[in-house]
C-alpha cells in the first residue's frame, strides 16, 4: 500500500505550465522548465501556453534532450473569458488544436485571441481537455457561488469531447479560497461523472521566479508593482512542484494525482513532418522529374553555349540526387517563384547555399556558375544529408511585395504564410522595465545602463553592484531574451501541400491581411517543414532603376549577366577602395581591409566579403591572411591534416563549411557531428553548446594522433570563429552583386549614384556621403530646383538633380502636384507658384529654404518674407541675405544632406588658422604623428566584435577620416559624441597599406 | 500607504499533534493562558510584497513569506495565527468572536 502510495506520487505529470512564450504571464524558459522536471524526475511535461503553440518545436527538442516526453498544449482564452485546457494526444488532435488557435487567433484582432465555444464542436478529435484554473468555466461559476451554472458548464464541456478526454481540473495554491473550491470541484466533477486531474499551473520553474512574474505581469498592466498588487498572485506556489509535494495538497483525492500519468501515457505525438514536407503537388513525382529536367537542358543552351560536357556530368550527377531526395517539386516551386519575378522585370538572385548547385543555375535561380568557382554541391544538398535544403532568394525590394502576392494567389493563404520573428527584449530595454515597476527613479535606471555598457564595453561582467541596483539588474537579465512580441519574418514563406492549419496555427501581423504562422524559422526547419526566403534587397532595386536609366539616356541595355569577371579597371577602383556605394564591400571595416587586399579577380572579392565578418573577425583570422595573401609570411597549418581543408583559404578558416571539414579531418567527425557543431556555433549559447562537441573532438583527435594542445587550440579557434560566417557559396551570390554594382559606379556613375538616392534607406552610407561621394567622381549633383526636379532623382546632362522627396515634408503628392501645374508654362513668380499647386505654406517654405525656387533671381530671405505677405500682407522690410552658414545649416536641417558648398568649408579659414588638417592632409601625415581634425560625423558604430571600440568617421570637404575611439576614451567623450554632429578630434596617426586612421585621445565638439 | 497584511502578536507554538496536518500550529499561549489547537479550518500561504516601495510602506528589509492557520481551539475559540517563513516565529493575527 505504502508503495502504492510512492509510486502514485512519482508518477506525476504537470500538464498545465506556461513558459515565456505566454508573453508577459509565463516567468520561465520552456528549457528551464525541462532542466527543472528533469530535476524532479519527472518523465513527461506539457507545454500549455496562452493561445499558442510558439515554443513547441524548441519544448519538444530540449525535452528529447533531456529524457523528458513533451506533451504539447495550449491554454485557450473563450469568448466569454474563460479559459481553456488543451493536450494533443495525437496527430489528429494536434490538427483541432492548430485550427483552433487559428481560428481564435483570426476572429479576432492582433494580440487578443478568443475561442467561441461553438467552434469547439466538430474539432475535439484527439483533444484532452483539462477544466484549466479559476478562469475555467466550471471553476468561475463555482466562486461566483453558482453551483448549477458550474453543473451546467461540465456538463457541456463533456459532451463536446470524447469519452475520458475531458477532465476537471484541480488546483491547489494555498491561497484561502482553495480548499473550499477543491471540494465543490470535485463534487461537480462527481456529479457530471467526468475524472479529476491535478495540475499546478505553472507559470515558473523554480519557486524564486515569483517576483519575475511580479515583474512581467507589472510590466503588462504597465504599473509599479504597488499599483498594480491587485493583479499579482499572492504568493509563490506557482513553480514546478513534484508529485511528494503535490500529495499532501490533494490528499482527499489521490486519483488526481494519478490521472496525471494517466493522460501523459496517452499523449503520444511526434513533431515531425519531413514525409509530408514537399510542396503542393508532390503527387506525379514522375511528371515533375522531367519537367525538371527539360527545364535545365533548356537552362543549359543557355548558360553554357559552347562547352557543356562538365556541366552536363554535373547536372545529371545532380538530378539523380534531386529525384531520390523527392525535391523536384520543390525545385519547381522556387524556380515558378522566380520565373514569375523574371518575366516580370524583377531584379532577383538565389544566395546562400543554393549557389552550389548547378540546377539552381541552369534553372536561374542563382547567378553563379558553381563549376567554376570550386562550389561543391554536396554542400547544397546530399542524398545522407536529408536535411530541407535552403533556398533563399533576393528579389528587388520595390516589388517583392508583387512576388508575395504572385505566391498567395498562386498557392493560396490556406497553403502559404509568412514566418514570424521573435522579438526578444534586450537586456537594456528589460532594465529599463524592471527599473519601471520597481518604482525606481531614474538616475538609478541610467546607472544601472551605464553598468551594463561598462560590461559590454570590458567583455566582462560589472562590478557587483548592491542593494536594489542588483536586484533590478538580476532582473533584467532574466527577461532578456524572453519574447516581447510576435513579428513578421522578412521574407519566409512556408508552404505546404496539406493546409497549414494542420501544421502550425496562423494568425494575424500587425501588417493588414498578412498572416503569419505561430513558429519562428528554426522551428520551421526543425520539424523539416519547406521554407523560401523571399527578400527584399534595395541594391537590386537600385540595380534595376540604373538599368533603366542608362536605356533612357544611351538606348541600350547593358545584360549584367553576360559580363565577364576580368576587367581590370572595376578591381583596381575595389582595390583601391573606392567602394561608397558598392554593396558589400562600401563599409567602413571593408575600406579597410581592400587596401590590403588588393582584390583582382572574383575570388577575392569572395574572400573579401567572407573576411569582415564577425566570425573571422572574433577569431583573429583577418590578419594572418592578409599577411599570408600579400606573401609576408609562409602559408602553415596548426596540423599537417588540416591543409586539404584550409587550403584554399591560406591555412585560416574563412567560411562557414570549412568547420565541417576541420573537424572531419582532424577529429574524424561524421558530416551529422561536424553539422551539429556547426549549428550550435550559430544556435542560442553557441559557447555552451559547443563545449558539449569539446570531448569528442579531442578523442578523435588524439586517435588520428594530434597532439592535445593542438587540438585543444584548433577547437578554441572553430569556437571562437562561431556561426557568424558565411558560406563559400553565399559569398559567390553576393560577390556578383558586388561586381555588378561597382561596374556600374566604374561606367554609369551618373545613373549609378540617381538610383542609391532614389533607392534609399540602404548601404552603408548616409545620402549626404553619396553626393560628395558622386561629386568626387565628376557627377554633379544638382540641388532640388521647382522647374526642373522631379520626385525621384534624375539624371541631367550628366549631372544628378536632386528630386522633391529629398525636401523635408515631400512625398509623391506634393512632388506630383507641382510636376502637374508647371506643365506647359513654368511658374512666373511665387504667388504664381502658390496659386497653381496650392502646396501647404510650410511646403512652399521648405522648397525655399533648400534653393529650389532660386529661378527669378530674388534672394531666399525676401521670398520668405513674400511667402508670408502673400497671407497676411503684413509691410515689406528690407532684410539681409542669409548667411553662408545660416544658408547650409537650414539646407542640411531640411535636405539631410547639401549640394554645392560643404559645411566644413565654413570653418576651413578658422580650421586652418588652428592648425587642424584636412582629410587630404591627413593622407601625407606619417605614423604616430599628432594631428587635430574635424568633421561632419557621417558614420558612428560601436560593432558587437569590437570589444568596446567605437569607429566614428568624419566627412570634410575633401573626402573621410576614419576615427577610433578606444573604450576608456569613449567612456570619457561619450557625452561630447553625442552631443553635435560637427567634431573636433585630437589624435595620433595609424597607417597601413593605404589606410589611414586617427586613434582619438580627445573629443570636442565643433563651434564657433 | 498601508502595510498589506497585518502584524500579530509573537505567540510561542508548540510542534502539532500527529492528528494536524504537517506544519500546523500545536497550540499557543496567549494572555498567560494556553490554548490547544484541535483542527484546522484552513490553510493559505502569503508570500509577496518584496519590491522596495512595499519594503519601504512595512518599514521591513525582507518580503512577506507567511503561512496563516486558522485553527480551533480546545477552548472553543476560532483564531488565525501565522508562521513567519523567513523570521521563523509565530504570530496570533485575530480570534474571531
Amino acid at each position: 500500500m505504502v508503495s502504492g502510495a510512492h509510486s502514485r506520487v512519482d508518477g506525476y505529470v504537470e500538464l498545465h505550465a506556461h513558459s515565456c512564450f505566454s508573453l508577459l504571464d509565463g516567468a520561465s524558459t520552456p528549457e528551464a522548465l525541462l532542466d527543472r522536471a528533469a530535476e524532479l524526475g519527472m518523465t513527461a511535461l506539457a507545454l500549455t501556453d496562452h493561445d499558442g503553440l510558439y515554443a513547441v518545436v524548441r519544448f519538444a527538442l530540449a525535452a528529447r534532450e533531456r529524457g523528458i516526453h513533451p506533451i504539447i498544449g495550449a491554454e485557450l482564452t473563450m469568448t466569454d473569458e474563460t479559459h481553456l485546457v488543451l493536450l494533443a494526444e495525437n496527430r489528429a488532435g494536434y490538427q483541432n488544436l492548430c485550427w483552433l488557435i487559428s481560428r481564435a487567433q483570426l476572429s479576432q484582432s492582433k494580440g487578443n485571441a478568443r475561442l467561441a465555444w461553438a467552434d469547439l464542436a466538430g474539432h475535439t478529435d484527439g483533444l484532452i481537455a483539462l477544466s484549466a484554473c479559476k478562469q475555467g468555466a466550471v471553476a468561475a461559476s463555482l466562486l461566483r457561488g453558482d453551483r448549477a451554472e458550474a453543473l451546467r458548464r461540465a456538463q457541456e464541456l463533456a459532451a463536446l469531447f470524447a469519452p475520458q478526454c475531458c477532465y476537471i481540473e484541480l488546483q491547489q495554491h494555498l491561497h484561502p479560497e482553495d480548499a473550499a473550491l477543491l471540494d465543490d470541484l470535485v463534487e461537480v466533477a462527481r456529479a457530471a461523472r467526468l475524472p479529476l486531474v491535478a495540475s499546478n499551473n505553472v507559470h515558473y520553474a523554480w519557486r524564486e521566479g515569483h517576483c519575475l512574474q511580479d515583474v512581467l505581469v507589472a510590466i503588462r498592466h504597465t504599473g509599479t508593482l504597488q499599483e498594480v498588487r491587485s493583479h499579482l498572485r499572492a504568493n509563490s506556489e506557482y513553480y514546478l512542484k513534484s508529485g511528494a509535494e503535490l500529495a499532501p495538497l490533494f490528499a482527499d483525492y489521490p486519483e488526481a494525482l494519478e490521472n496525471s500519468r494517466a493522460i501523459a501515457e496517452r499523449c503520444q505525438l511526434e513533431l515531425d513532418f519531413r514525409a509530408d514536407a514537399i510542396p503542393p503537388a508532390a503527387a506525379e513525382t514522375e511528371a515533375e522529374n522531367a519537367r525538371l529536367r527539360e527545364l535545365c537542358e533548356a537552362g543549359m543552351a543557355q548558360r553554357f553555349p559552347h562547352e557543356q560536357a562538365a556541366a552536363q556530368r554535373q547536372m545529371e550527377h545532380e538530378l539523380q540526387v534531386i529525384y531520390k531526395t523527392g525535391l523536384s517539386g520543390y525545385f519547381l516551386l522556387v524556380w515558378d517563384i522566380v520565373r514569375y519575378a523574371q518575366e516580370r522585370g524583377i531584379q532577383v538572385r538565389g544566395r546562400g547555399s543554393a549557389a552550389n548547385s548547378i540546377v539552381a543555375y541552369l534553372l536561374g535561380i542563382t547567378p553563379i556558375d558553381p563549376l567554376a568557382h570550386n562550389l561543391v554541391f554536396e554542400r547544397f544538398l546530399s542524398e545522407e544529408r536529408r536535411a530541407t535544403p535552403d533556398i533563399d532568394i533576393d528579389f528587388q525590394a520595390d516589388r517583392r511585395e508583387e512576388v508575395i502576392q504572385y505566391v498567395y494567389q498562386r498557392y493560396r493563404p490556406e497553403h502559404a504564410a509568412m514566418a514570424c520573428t521573435l522579438v526578444t527584449f534586450r537586456t537594456r530595454s528589460a532594465l529599463r522595465d524592471v527599473g519601471k515597476v520597481l518604482g525606481m527613479p531614474i538616475d538609478v535606471i541610467r546607472q544601472g545602463e551605464k553598468l551594463l555598457d561598462e560590461a559590454e564595453a570590458a567583455d566582462s561582467e560589472p562590478a557587483a553592484p548592491t542593494g536594489v541596483l542588483a536586484q533590478v539588474l538580476a532582473l533584467a537579465r532574466q527577461i532578456g531574451g524572453f519574447p516581447r512580441h510576435l513579428g513578421i519574418h522578412n521574407g519566409g514563406m512556408l508552404i505546404t501541400a496539406p493546409p497549414l492549419a494542420q501544421r502550425v496555427p496562423t494568425e494575424p501581423a500587425t501588417m493588414a491581411d498578412r498572416f503569419v504562422v505561430q513558429w519562428d524559422k528554426d522551428s520551421i526547419e526543425d520539424v523539416g517543414l519547406v521554407k523560401i526566403d523571399i527578400l527584399g534587397l534595395r541594391m537590386l532595386s537600385a540595380i534595376a532603376e540604373a538599368l533603366q536609366l542608362i536605356e533612357q539616356t544611351t538606348g541600350a541595355r547593358p545584360d549584367l549577366s553576360a559580363l565577364p569577371f576580368d576587367d581590370p579597371a572595376v578591381y583596381d577602383m575595389i582595390a583601391r577602395a573606392d567602394t561608397i556605394g558598392i554593396f558589400q564591400v562600401e563599409s567602413r571595416a571593408q575600406a579597410q581591409v581592400l587596401p590590403q587586399l588588393k582584390p583582382h579577380c572574383f575570388e577575392d572579392i569572395i574572400v573579401s566579403i567572407s573576411l569582415i565578418r564577425p566570425g573571422p573577425l572574433q577569431g583573429n583570422m583577418v590578419h594572418p591572411y592578409l599577411r599570408r595573401h600579400r606573401g609576408e609570411e609562409p602559408v602553415s597549418y596548426a596540423h599537417h591534416l588540416l591543409e586539404p581543408a584550409l587550403g584554399e583559404t591560406l591555412g585560416v578558416i574563412l567560411f562557414q563549411e570549412q568547420v565541417l571539414k576541420v573537424t572531419r579531418d582532424l577529429a574524424g567527425f561524421t558530416p551529422g557531428q561536424g553539422e551539429g557543431l556547426r549549428r550550435a556555433l550559430g544556435g542560442r549559447n553557441a559557447a555552451k553548446a559547443a563545449e558539449t562537441f569539446r570531448q569528442a573532438f579531442m578523442d578523435g583527435a588524439q586517435q588520428r594522433g594530434v597532439p592535445a594542445p593542438i587540438a585543444e587550440s584548433v577547437f578554441d579557434q572553430l569556437k571562437a570563429f562561431g556561426g557568424y560566417s558565411f558560406p563559400k557559396s553565399h559569398a559567390a551570390a553576393f560577390a556578383v552583386l558586388v561586381h555588378h554594382s561597382a561596374w556600374l559606379k566604374r561606367y554609369h556613375p551618373a545613373a549609378f549614384y540617381t538610383a542609391l538616392l532614389n533607392n534609399q534607406p540602404m548601404g552603408f552610407w548616409t545620402p549626404a556621403v553619396l553626393v560628395r561621394d558622386a561629386e568626387r567622381h565628376g557627377v554633379d549633383v544638382l540641388p532640388v530646383h521647382v522647374h526642373r526636379s522631379r520626385s525621384d532623382c534624375v539624371p541631367e546632362r550628366g549631372a544628378i538633380r536632386l528630386g522633391f522627396k529629398y525636401v523635408k515634408g515631400f512625398g509623391e503628392e506634393a512632388a506630383a502636384r507641382i510636376e502637374e501645374s508647371r506643365r506647359g508654362k513654368p511658374f512666373a513668380s511665387l504667388a504664381d507658384l502658390c496659386k497653381r499647386t496650392r502646396l501647404p505654406r510650410r511646403l512652399v517654405e521648405h522648397l525655399i529654404l533648400v534653393g529650389a525656387v532660386d529661378t527669378w533671381g530674388i534672394q531666399p530671405r525676401k521670398l520668405l518674407w513674400e511667402l508670408a505677405r502673400l497671407r497676411y500682407l503684413e509691410e515689406e522690410l528690407e532684410l539681409p541675405a542669409l548667411s553662408r552658414g545660416e544658408a547650409l545649416a537650414l539646407e542640411y536641417g531640411i535636405l539631410g544632406l547639401t549640394t554645392g558648398e560643404h559645411v566644413m568649408a565654413l570653418y576651413r579659414r578658422w580650421l586652418e588658422a588652428q592648425g587642424f588638417v584636412d582629410s587630404r592632409d591627413l593622407e601625407e601625415c606619417r605614423a604616430g604623428q599628432s594631428v587635430r581634425v574635424a568633421g561632419l560625423v557621417v558614420v558612428h558604430q560601436a560593432p558587437p566584435t569590437a570589444k568596446g571600440f567605437r569607429f566614428v568617421t568624419l566627412e570634410d570637404e575633401e573626402g573621410l577620416m576614419n576615427v577610433i575611439v578606444n573604450p576608456s576614451t569613449y567612456a570619457r567623450y561619450r557625452r561630447q559624441l553625442a552631443a553635435t554632429p560637427l567634431l573636433i578630434v585630437k589624435g595620433t596617426v595609424q597607417k597601413g597599406d593605404g589606410v589611414i586612421n586617427v586613434i582619438a585621445g580627445h573629443i570636442a565638439p565643433l563651434h564657433r | 500607504m498601508s502595510p498589506f497584511w497585518s502584524d500579530g502578536v509573537p505567540v510561542s507554538v508548540p510542534a502539532p499533534t500527529d492528528e494536524l496536518p504537517d506544519g500546523a500550529p500545536g497550540g499557543f499561549e496567549h494572555r498567560s493562558r494556553p490554548h490547544r489547537v484541535q483542527g484546522v479550518s484552513n490553510h493559505w500561504r502569503v508570500h509577496s510584497a518584496w519590491w522596495p516601495e512595499a519594503l519601504a510602506a512595512h518599514g521591513v528589509e525582507v518580503e512577506t513569506w507567511r503561512d496563516y492557520w486558522e485553527v480551533l481551539t480546545d477552548t472553543g475559540l476560532l483564531c488565525v495565527l501565522y508562521h513567519d517563513l523567513i523570521g521563523g516565529a509565530w504570530y496570533l493575527e485575530r480570534i474571531h468572536e
